[in-house]
């Protein structure tokens, strides 16, 4: 569904450079802290910026030539943008109608029902979470092939966060083809969702993984000094200096677990993979 | 196309308060003032309406969310001329109309057909004008257009004083015998070249800028 591959794109005080792909059928994650380039990334698959270098092709096409009808078979939700907060649901739902031939004005209607969504309310009005929940819902109604998700779930309370979750699973349960490439900041979303994990940090993919790789196989050993000394660190990704000695990011953490019986080891979840690729683990 | 013909249909009908409110107070001048002025006042609040429509596209980072929708920067551009192009000659129907029956309520004899050159002319400068707004609120936005507008017609006017007084009184009353001369179809024509090429080159402005934009 989209391969970026080699992209270069310079900015006065911020490089991009960017290889991923979201194949059909799939969930891809893409994590990483803010300003890491999650969201140009994404605006570069939707052709909105252009590469200096490398290529993003989107149905095996250059994002920058998506015509309107390839951008019918794409669902877009941003983290904050969407229809002018001066509308109101009615219209959005009367624009949508003229801009898609496939949008599903029954499905959109139950499902506004169901999540509490106010049709005659204007958008300003809404609070943070009606207005995600209408972002989603207005990328998956018109049959889309590809869902692109910038932080669908950021500053959403639970029970919001478990229904877009939700709408995302009907959503690829009706066509095992369809594809979705989301980023966010909540790893329990991407840990129950996601096929894969791209983490991006300043501009470039430190790791690609499996989710359940990363969840089976990924932890952190902690180990007191002399232990790290003769500690085989084939299968170490990266070591942090501790109070008590050292942190380990390991990706085969069955290994440690079958030749040092002795020491301690936590289980890496994707919040582990952030902070520990990224500097930030305490 | 059509969705965003809806969109902007939808974003004017948020403020259809201040719509009803131009078009009685439009109604009202018509009959109390005497003259052409409505001819030029409701196409213009209309124009100003419709073309702030760009505004609240750019809103909240509008423009990068719109052109994840199926249109391109081709379509949006298109869009706007025909959708204020539209609002401007229904408006200008609309303030003729207003034109005859004020005049007619007050009594005066009204010729349509030999006014028609004014009533045209009324309609070439609200071409001219949406011509020159729509690639100005593109490329700088709500307040910086509000801006460029007042700087440019403050140049404008610095120009005509500083030709006047270079060309001096002869000289201008020369031109305007010259333009006197002008056949009223030789005028219209040149009109109607200047309309189409302003366009045209309002339209190219407006699609080069929305390129340039950062989304």
């Amino acid at each position: 569904m989209i391969v970026v591959q080699d992209v270069k794109k310079k900015y006065k005080d911020f490089e991009l450079e960017v290889s991923l792909k979201v194949p059909a059928g799939k969930v891809t994650g893409l994590v990483g802290k803010n300003g890491a380039g999650k969201s140009t990334t994404i605006k570069m698959i939707l052709g909105l910026v252009k590469p200096d270098s490398g290529s993003v092709a989107v149905f095996d096409k250059e994002s920058i030539a998506l015509t309107g009808r390839d951008k019918e078979k794409i669902g877009v939700a941003l983290a904050e943008a969407g229809f002018s907060s001066y509308l109101c649901v009615n219209d959005v739902e009367k624009i949508l109608r003229k801009m898609y031939p496939e949008f599903d004005q029954v499905l959109f209607q139950k499902k506004c029902k169901e999540l509490n969504i106010p049709m005659k309310k204007v958008i300003r009005e809404f609070s943070t979470g009606m207005r995600a929940k209408l972002r989603v819902l207005v990328a998956m109604t018109h049959k889309a092939k590809l869902l692109i998700m910038d932080e669908p779930t950021v500053g959403l309370d639970v029970e919001a966060r478990n229904e877009i979750l939700d709408m995302l699973r009907e959503y690829l349960v009706e066509d095992e083809e369809r594809s979705i490439l989301i980023t966010s900041h909540i790893s329990s979303d991407l840990e129950e969702l996601c096929d894969d994990i791209y983490l991006i940090h300043n501009g470039k993919i430190l790791v690609h993984e499996d989710t359940d790789v990363i969840l089976d196989q990924y932890g952190i050993l902690k180990v007191d000094e002399a232990t790290y000394e003769k500690l085989d660190k084939e299968y170490i990704i990266k070591s942090l200096k501790e109070k008590y000695g050292y942190a380990c990011f390991t990706n085969q953490k069955s290994f440690y677990r079958e030749n040092y019986p002795g020491i301690v080891i936590e289980n890496g979840g994707i919040d582990e993979l952030i902070l520990i690729m990224t500097g930030g683990y305490r | 196309m059509a969705g965003l013909v809806e969109k902007d249909l939808r974003l004017l009908l948020q403020r259809k308060q201040i719509m009803v409110a131009f078009l009685a107070l439009a109604v009202m001048l018509g009959y109390t003032t005497e003259g052409t002025f409505i001819l030029g006042y409701l196409p213009i609040l209309v124009l100003i309406l419709t073309v702030s429509t760009i505004s609240y596209d750019e809103l909240d980072q509008g423009f990068t969310f719109l052109f994840t929708l199926p249109i391109d920067t081709k379509a949006y551009v298109t869009e706007k001329y025909i959708f204020c192009g539209i609002a401007g000659i229904l408006s200008w129907i609309i303030s003729i109309v207003i034109y005859s029956v004020s005049g007619i309520m007050r009594g005066e004899s009204v010729d349509l057909l030999s006014e028609m050159p004014m009533l045209f002319s009324f309609l070439a400068i609200i071409t001219f004008m949406m011509a020159f707004i729509i690639p100005i609120q593109i490329r700088f936005g709500a307040n910086g257009s509000r801006m460029i507008i007042m700087v440019i017609f403050g140049v404008a006017l610095i120009l005509v004083f500083v030709l006047k007084k270079l060309l001096g009184e002869e000289k201008l009353v020369a031109m305007q015998h010259t333009f006197e001369n002008i056949s009223n179809t030789g005028f219209a024509i040149i009109v109607i070249l200047g309309v189409v090429l302003s366009l045209i080159i309002s339209y190219i402005c407006s699609f080069r800028a929305l390129k340039k934009k950062s989304l």
